[in-house]
């Protein structure tokens, strides 16, 4: 998923019929204010901060995101208290899709950083120090990569056995890669530049090269990367715990709530209906978001690989 | 290649509880457990199951499902042409629906159309499949009756299929067995599952077209079409979209990969005996063997995918050609 996301990048700059020449420095409101999507998407996105922030006091059933139960209120339909309705153990699901956003999202956000911690230093050292050690590391990183990203996360998982903290290695395991393959090509490209030539035949260390020329000069795309993978982390997330193989009940992962709703669908489908539709939200958000970070950071549109 | 087998290895070693006892049984007496443990192999060093493990894997022994008490292989390849018949269906439905998106948003940058497909391809990209799946079983099947909600085809059909069954993909079957009616069931079933995952590839397909063709309308040979007073219609169609639709085919191998994990979201949520239920059933019951064959298999389709793309492209694109040839 990662690469596919990639692959839909313009190949030039954008012209300037969208009125946004990149150039203009400062003024990211107004950069905003020009975009309809991307401002659509931010406010998005801070809507879900202030309400992951916030669950505990907009939530009118705080308890209903932890183990409590209500076995009066059953599966009642949206409308009154419960503006969701409730699950099947009489929860709301809106206090529970409020807490997901902490869940889901956090957990997410948790996994990519993870990713670039292993993924950036493995590609640095590759792309800097080349040679043997460039074939093994590469060679690791194939293997990662010569299974599709779910897959390999969902076989990971099994392996584990189902759980939260089981699904986040899993995920991570398997997107490390496309991070260090990314970061070896921008080392091995601004390698041969020659300010680092210069540095280096000045005899300054190779370690120092690599972390004050070569990783300042080429980590900025892929923190636009990153963002724009934050999408399929939220969306293979709530695939595992759909799968049993995430998050545990009584946990609100929106994907396994779209789960306990699944068997309700054609009787009681709102129980299944608001968690995806966070989901679907969350993700569109932080697509829009990355993409307009990709276009305003990374303007010449960087190939990947 | 290797390095696929060893990492199947390790999953399938690694997997919790104790292989012999999943394979015995709950009941099975302790000198059972040591004699099935030294059918398996269980008793070597792991560096030597490693190796045996390889080996059995060229050999295309790939051992027994514990839940199906059938040889892996057979198990998977069946399942295989069946999910992989589900997924041609969707990608072919991606290209008729995602490409033609392209061009409309191409030809109308920056426009309302542009605005409109642009939001549509978003909105496939990040939407969760399994949710999209009940959604569309709730509104499609059950509200508007328009498609069955499960499924691979009507009940009543159920012996004409079995009798046709060759390849285990039913459009195919029904088609060597000339059986009508069954061609128009499977069809109709597959039809639900399909746009699921076609949902991904349809957003992507939009957007790698539409980049593709604003690329190309800015070059010498679509500039001498405009020239020579051919319609923009003509222009699009005739002229630029060809040569646009490289990063769609370098795209393909990636999106089928990418489409055929999500078989193992869907198919059980639509009854699709294929291999991802079959796969999602293995998880369940913790059998090593079967999750080993499925990831095995789907690596290797997965591979044969990147290597039929890599050959396509230079046939579809003159450019891509060594030169001298």
């Amino acid at each position: 998923m990662t690469a596919a996301a990639d692959l839909g990048r313009e190949p030039g700059p954008r012209d300037g019929d969208d009125g946004a020449p990149a150039s203009v420095p400062g003024s990211f409101v107004g950069y905003l204010a020009r975009r309809p999507g991307l401002l659509i998407a931010a406010t998005i996105v801070a809507i879900l901060l202030a309400g992951a922030i916030l669950a505990p006091v907009l939530a009118p059933f705080p308890g209903d995101a932890g183990s409590d139960t209500n076995l009066l209120a059953t599966l009642l339909p949206p409308g009154g208290a419960h503006a969701f309705g409730t699950d099947i153990a009489g929860r709301d699901v809106w206090s529970r899709v409020l807490f997901g956003i902490r869940i889901s999202v956090g957990v997410s956000l948790v996994v990519i950083a993870a990713s670039l911690l292993i993924g950036v230093p493995v590609g640095l050292i590759a792309g800097t120090v080349g040679g043997k050690t460039d074939d093994i590391l590469m060679r690791i990183v194939d293997v990662f990569l010569a299974f599709p990203s779910l897959l390999l996360a969902l076989a990971i998982t099994a392996t584990l056995g189902p759980s939260l903290e089981h699904a986040a290695i899993a995920i991570a395991a398997s997107w490390w890669p496309w991070y260090a393959r990314q970061m070896r090509g921008e080392a091995a490209a601004i390698r041969g530049r020659a300010y680092v030539e210069a540095a280096s035949l000045l005899g300054i260390a190779r370690w120092r090269v690599a972390l004050r020329h070569i990783l300042p000069n080429s980590i900025g795309p892929i923190i636009v990367q990153a963002s724009l993978d934050l999408a399929g982390v939220i969306l293979t997330f709530a695939a595992l715990s759909f799968l049993g193989l995430g998050a545990q009940d009584p946990t609100p992962e929106w994907g396994l709530m779209v789960e306990q709703g699944r068997t309700l669908t054609f009787t009681q489908p709102w129980v299944a209906l608001f968690p995806g539709a966070a989901i679907m939200i969350a993700a569109l958000a932080f697509t829009l978001l990355g993409e307009g970070l990709r276009e305003r950071l990374d303007p010449k549109g960087q190939t990947r690989r | 290649m290797v390095g696929i087998g060893l990492l199947a290895f390790v999953i399938a070693r690694l997997l919790p509880g104790d292989p012999a006892a999943s394979w015995a049984g709950p009941r099975a007496s302790a000198e059972e457990l040591a004699r099935v443990r030294v059918q398996l192999g269980l008793d070597r060093p792991l560096p030597e199951q490693a190796v045996r493990y390889l080996l059995d894997l060229v050999t295309l022994n790939w051992g027994i499902s514990i839940h199906t008490r059938q040889p892996v292989l057979s198990d998977v390849a069946g399942r295989f042409m069946t999910s992989l018949e589900l997924v041609t269906f969707a990608l072919v439905i991606a290209g008729l629906v995602g490409i033609p998106l392209g061009v409309l948003a191409a030809r109308w940058k920056g426009r309302p159309p542009d605005w409109l497909a642009g939001l549509a391809s978003s909105v496939l990209v990040a939407i969760p499949v399994f949710w999209m799946a009940l959604v569309l079983q709730l509104v499609v099947s059950t509200q508007l009756e328009w498609l069955p909600v499960a499924g691979r085809w009507d009940r009543t059909l159920n012996e004409a299929a079995q009798a046709a069954t060759r390849t285990h993909m039913v459009i195919v079957d029904s088609i060597l067995a000339g059986n009508g009616a069954l061609l128009l069931s499977g069809v109709s079933h597959m039809i639900l599952p399909a746009l699921v995952i076609a949902a991904y590839p349809i957003g992507l397909f939009a957007r790698l077209t539409r980049a593709g063709l604003l690329e190309t309308m800015g070059e010498e040979h679509v500039r001498m079409a405009r020239a020579i007073g051919y319609t923009e219609r003509a222009i699009i169609w005739r002229f630029a979209l060809r040569p646009s639709l490289g990063p769609v085919l370098s795209a393909l191998a990636l999106v089928f990969g990418f489409a055929l994990g999500n078989t193992f979201l869907v198919e059980n949520l639509f009854n699709f005996q294929g291999l991802g239920s079959y796969a999602v059933d293995s998880i369940d019951a913790l059998d090593a063997p079967a999750i080993a064959g499925t990831t095995i298999l789907v690596a290797l389709a997965y591979l044969v995918a990147n290597l039929v793309v890599d050959l396509v492209r230079p046939v579809m694109d003159p450019r891509l050609r060594e030169p001298g040839r």
